[in-house]
């Protein structure tokens, strides 16, 4: 028996199949978001992990002294730990290849002397002569590269290859190439060898390692060795390798869970269609489930029968939506590993790792939120009585109480939705932000049956007045199939509602930023390692480049930036030296509380630290506040003089004046410098004269505009991912209207043969269906309109606060809404071309005719 | 000249077990202002001629002239605009659109015409007190009874003044009392108007009404013409 009703189920879902495949081509587009995101982002974090552990090799434990670097002494000090078995020095630098746009090569300095890591990569080249590897040792410039870099490249043994770093070009020799499954799959397999030296030398920071990698003895505790390498080597970060790699996860956790959440949405909007199909199939049944249970068929028969044809829309969706997702994940790794490099560690993720439990979650979800969607109308079928055909009457009755329920429940999730944002912040509870949002979503949806039947009403006379008769019949028929429409004027409702929101939070965000920009980077022309660029990582910057640029006619100041890392509280924070003397003349940072000039001026006079806003918000330090930060001079004690404004990154930031971090870290180095002009100097002028007198590096010098520019370039890449997924929701949700304007039309026939008789042309039907999908589109946009500023609101207040910390002054911009509009309106008025030529192809004779 | 002319009308519906014929080679020949029933067995054909001289379809073979016209060489765009100003439709099911008022509905096949809103409303009102619905004007459909509907449904397909008035089996669904206002409600508007009137039938008092009867059988006309 259940069997057989699950046949009366799926044959239905086989004669609809537009309805069958536009439903669950929506519950693809959603599984396959969530399935895309979820690759692409843990085979970033994967990619990075790999790295360092084909890095790190035996070593099972690290001493990383940040972009500073450890002074090579500490080796000693190491070594005479009882529990360190080998040490090893390494040094690590992105460079610049200048021939290949846009790629970079990590350099891995080694001690070819004593490393046994160097053997084991000759040992995989039948060609390398202890020979070579002396070479390495006597020789600058020998390089040893992947295999797959070479190919890559094009790169074979003896040639001579160009490579940027530190402000300067080098030509390095490739001497032999090297394979395996360690260190070759450092970086994605870009990747070079140099001997440790010879590597110093090229970066131009001798003395220094970045790295010391340590062998413990057998049954030594990590633990303790850590703790006791940690006091002898003061201000380098102790820990397992695999400890990178879980802080890089922890960093952009953040970043991840938001573009999750965004994945989920496109799910939430597919399950509006499942609803709407099962939802359909239940009203157009209504006859058929009446005689079933007239001839004995149970409610828990009839609601498996319905349920069956939910779970048959979500078991093909998922598995086309976990395929789709395989598929274009690729492309979303290229974005998310684009804005982790950019924000937050350098990585070269190129490969998608295959997690089967991925695959399974997106399966499982889809599954889920397609049963949870046709639950509700599966459980109204359940309540047919048998035999009995619903008369108009009650079904208007019906409607109506269905209607007020159904408002009543949209208001209790804005109030819900306003508690819930309320609580999240003073819990600091992420999940309590996400289903704030959830909630103002689920209010958007569900406030859209009252929205409609009031707009119908209200548009009746203007609809009249711009399109005649048309307008009209288009009109009242939106509003008589209310229970049709208003799905998926729901799920466009919530798409618009995102898409609004997003454009806000972004449109905001990206405005704050500009704004901040203007005010906090006022310095005219900026030079830094052309590397930079290229790279995404800091290089150090020779030291003359200030004394050069000083020198030059018509420069007021000249200021150097050092950028550093260290841990606070356990956590990493970004470090900013620079002379806060030439910013409080030249430029300013924004306070939160306090005018830039006097707070920058008492933390010169009193050796005050500034930090960020994302600093005091991770920490709970703010103005007068003192921390303890270890540097590699030991530990010291810091005040905060002034709390300011900063959107560079999200871990927090310590902006010290120079000469005090020199004195307390005992490091002199600088990243780029920065030039202020004095007026009516033209600075592309001044960019032209200065050029020759940089000839000797390989520099690259950037004027005010071109920096905001290219930190707004990252801005914009770093949401284009966000872009993508909008789109996505609302196409899913405009394929609703198609299917859903198809079901009309099929129920019409007899009402448009009616018109077609009367007189009505295939051109006028075909505008009264157009007109009809037009207004769905615009009924849509009117909600997401007035939900989508909330939801902004949300996003900016709530979420931006807890997961980032920043401060994001909201601004409104008509042309949001405008484009919104357009979009949507327009959308949902092509989805309805098809329908409205199937409609005008209808004989006329057949349509009467049917009864 | 004839209102209404079908020399050799064929009209085949596909089906599965090949083409059905509905009309069998129909000749028939009906004079301006004649009001004539055609009846007949059910399936004998009597609705289908009636679809095809509403313009609603087209035969298979044959020809079919109203007014003078040749149906069967009408484009989509000229049948329209034919069904627009020639004929007016009324059906057993009524077939007003339930989402529209009274008014809207006896009104729109004037504005589908092009009509002006203004004078397209004034007719609707001056035809829906000719038919009795005077008082009934903004109410939705779905609040008249069976009779009212059908008067309503005759003031429609009187709006643009046709010159053929088509009925299909407009007592059908209606109480003998309504069923005999709307017959008689027909052939007093056929004579104010002097439209022509076929009215397809099962209803022996209905046909009665009738100048003429026309019996069909097996998609043909039975013997000829005959008096009521």
């Amino acid at each position: 028996m259940r069997r057989l009703l699950s046949w009366i189920s799926l044959r239905h879902l086989l004669r609809h199949p537009l309805r069958t495949a536009v439903t669950v081509l929506g519950v693809a587009l959603g599984v396959a978001m969530y399935v895309a995101i979820q690759l692409a982002s843990r085979s970033a974090v994967a990619a990075f992990n790999d790295s360092v552990e084909a890095l790190a090799g035996r070593a099972n434990l690290q001493v990383s002294g940040g972009p500073a670097g450890v002074d090579e002494t500490r080796l000693a000090v190491i070594f005479q730990d009882p529990a360190v078995s080998e040490v090893w020095p390494a040094l690590e630098r992105l460079v610049a290849l200048p021939g290949e746009a846009g790629a970079s090569l990590l350099v891995v300095g080694m001690d070819f002397y004593s490393d046994p890591r160097v053997a084991e990569l000759a040992g995989g080249s039948s060609r390398v002569t202890r020979e070579t590897l002396l070479e390495f040792l006597v020789r600058p410039g020998c390089i040893a590269v992947s295999a797959s870099a070479a190919a890559r490249f094009g790169w074979k043994p003896g040639d001579r290859i160009r490579v940027s770093t530190g402000g300067r070009t080098r030509i390095l020799t490739v001497k032999f190439l090297f394979q395996g499954d360690s260190l070759a799959r450092a970086y994605g397999g870009d990747v070079g060898v140099m001997d440790i030296a010879s590597a110093q030398e090229m970066l131009g920071t001798p003395g220094r390692v970045d790295r010391f990698d340590i062998v413990l003895r057998d049954g030594a505790s990590t633990g303790a060795a850590a703790r006791r390498i940690a006091r002898a080597v003061p201000g380098a970060d102790v820990a397992p390798p695999a400890a990178r790699g879980k802080r890089v996860e922890a960093m952009t956790a953040s970043f991840r869970m938001n573009l999750l959440a965004l994945a989920l949405v496109a799910l939430f909007v597919g399950s509006f269609l499942i609803f709407n199909s099962v939802s359909l199939s239940v009203i157009q049944r209504r006859r058929e489930t009446g005689i079933l249970r007239s001839v004995g068929v149970s409610r828990v028969q009839v609601l498996g029968m319905f349920l069956s044809e939910s779970a048959a829309y979500g078991i093909a969706g998922s598995l086309a939506g976990a395929a789709l997702g395989v598929a274009v994940s690729s492309v979303a790794l290229e974005s998310v590993g684009q804005t982790v490099s950019s924000l937050y560690a350098s990585v070269r993720a190129t490969r998608i790792v295959l997690e089967p439990a991925v695959l399974a979650e997106g399966f499982v979800l889809g599954v889920a939120a397609s049963l949870l969607s046709g639950l509700a109308p599966a459980l109204e079928a359940a309540c047919v009585s048998p035999g009995v055909a619903a008369r108009e009457g009650s079904l208007q009755q019906d409607r109506r109480r269905r209607l007020a329920g159904v408002t009543v429940c949209a208001f209790a999730a804005a109030g819900l939705a306003a508690a819930a944002a309320d609580r999240a912040l003073r819990a600091g509870s992420g999940t309590l932000g996400f289903l704030s949002a959830g909630l103002v979503l689920l209010a958007a949806a569900l406030i859209a049956p009252a929205v409609t039947v009031l707009l119908s009403r209200i548009l009746a006379v203007p609809a009249r007045a711009l399109w005649g008769v048309e307008g009209v019949v288009a009109a009242r028929w939106l509003a008589r199939s209310l229970e049709r429409t208003a799905v998926v004027i729901a799920a466009l409702a919530s798409a618009v509602t995102m898409l609004i929101a997003l454009n806000m939070m972004v449109g905001s965000f990206r405005r704050t930023v500009e704004v901040w920009l203007d005010q906090s980077v006022r310095a005219d022309v900026f030079v830094e390692p052309a590397s930079r660029i290229q790279t995404g990582s800091y290089s150090e910057l020779p030291p003359q480049v200030p004394g050069i640029l000083k020198r030059q006619p018509g420069v007021a100041a000249v200021d150097a930036l050092r950028w550093n890392t260290a841990t606070v509280d356990g956590r990493p924070v970004d470090i900013f030296a620079f002379s806060l003397e030439t910013q409080r003349d030249h430029s300013a940072l924004v306070f939160l509380t306090g005018e830039s000039r006097e707070v920058l001026d008492r933390a010169v006079r009193n050796g005050y630290v500034l930090v960020s806003e994302t600093f005091r918000n991770r920490f709970g330090k703010g103005e007068g506040d003192v921390f303890e930060v270890v540097t590699p001079l030991g530990r010291k004690r810091l005040t905060i003089g002034g709390v300011f404004y900063d959107y560079t990154g999200e871990q927090g930031l310590i902006v010290i004046h120079r000469p005090l971090y020199a004195r307390l870290w005992g490091d002199s180095a600088i990243n780029s410098a920065a030039a202020y002009l004095r007026s009516g100097v033209d600075p592309r002028e001044f960019r032209r004269r200065l050029q020759p007198q940089l000839a000797t590096y390989d520099l690259i010098v950037t004027l005010n505009g071109e920096l905001k520019q290219r930190a707004l370039g990252i801005f914009d890449r770093t949401f284009a991912i966000t872009n993508a997924l909008k789109v996505v929701a609302v196409a899913i949700a405009v394929m609703g209207v198609l299917t859903t304007l198809a079901a009309l039309i099929i129920q019409r026939q007899r009402e448009i043969g009616v018109l077609r008789a009367v007189g009505a042309s295939r051109a006028q039907l075909a505008r009264m269906a157009l007109i009809e999908s037009g207004l769905i589109g615009m009924f849509g946009t009117v909600i997401g309109a007035l939900c989508g500023p909330v939801l902004a609101l949300v996003l900016i207040r709530v979420i931006n606060r807890l997961f980032f910390g920043w401060t994001i002054i909201p601004t409104v911009q008509p042309v949001w809404f405008l484009e919104a509009a357009v979009w949507v309106i327009g959308a949902s008025t092509l989805a309805g071309i098809g329908p409205a030529r199937y409609a005008a192809r209808l004989s006329p004779a057949e349509a009467v005719r049917q009864e | 000249m004839s209102a209404v002319v079908a020399r050799q009308l064929v009209k085949h519906y596909p089906s599965e077990a090949g083409p059905v014929a509905a009309l069998n080679g129909v000749d028939v020949s009906v004079a301006p202002g004649e009001f004539v029933a055609i009846v007949g067995p059910s399936g004998c054909g009597k609705s289908t001629l009636l679809n095809l001289i509403a313009g609603l379809d087209l035969p298979t073979s044959g020809t079919l002239e109203v007014n003078g016209v040749d149906l069967t060489r009408l484009s989509d765009t000229r049948l329209t605009e034919y069904r627009r100003r020639v004929v007016g439709v009324v059906f057993q099911f009524f077939n007003l659109l339930p989402t529209l008022t009274v008014e809207e509905n006896i009104s729109l096949p004037a504005l589908l015409a092009g009509a002006p809103e203004k004078r397209a409303l004034e007719k609707a009102a001056l035809l829906a007190g000719r038919v009795g619905l005077a008082h009934r004007l903004r109410h939705g459909s779905h609040q008249l009874s069976g009779g009212e509907m059908q008067r309503a449904a005759i003031a429609r397909a009187l709006v643009n003044d046709p010159a053929v008035l088509l009925a299909d089996e407009p007592t059908g669904n209606l109480d003998s009392r309504s069923s005999a206002e709307v017959l008689s409600l027909l052939k007093d508007l056929r004579r104010e108007t002097g439209a022509t009137v076929l009215l397809v039938t099962h209803s022996p008092e209905a046909a009665s009404t009738a100048d003429r009867i026309i019996r069909m059988v097996d998609g043909k006309v039975d013997g000829g013409a005959a008096s009521p």
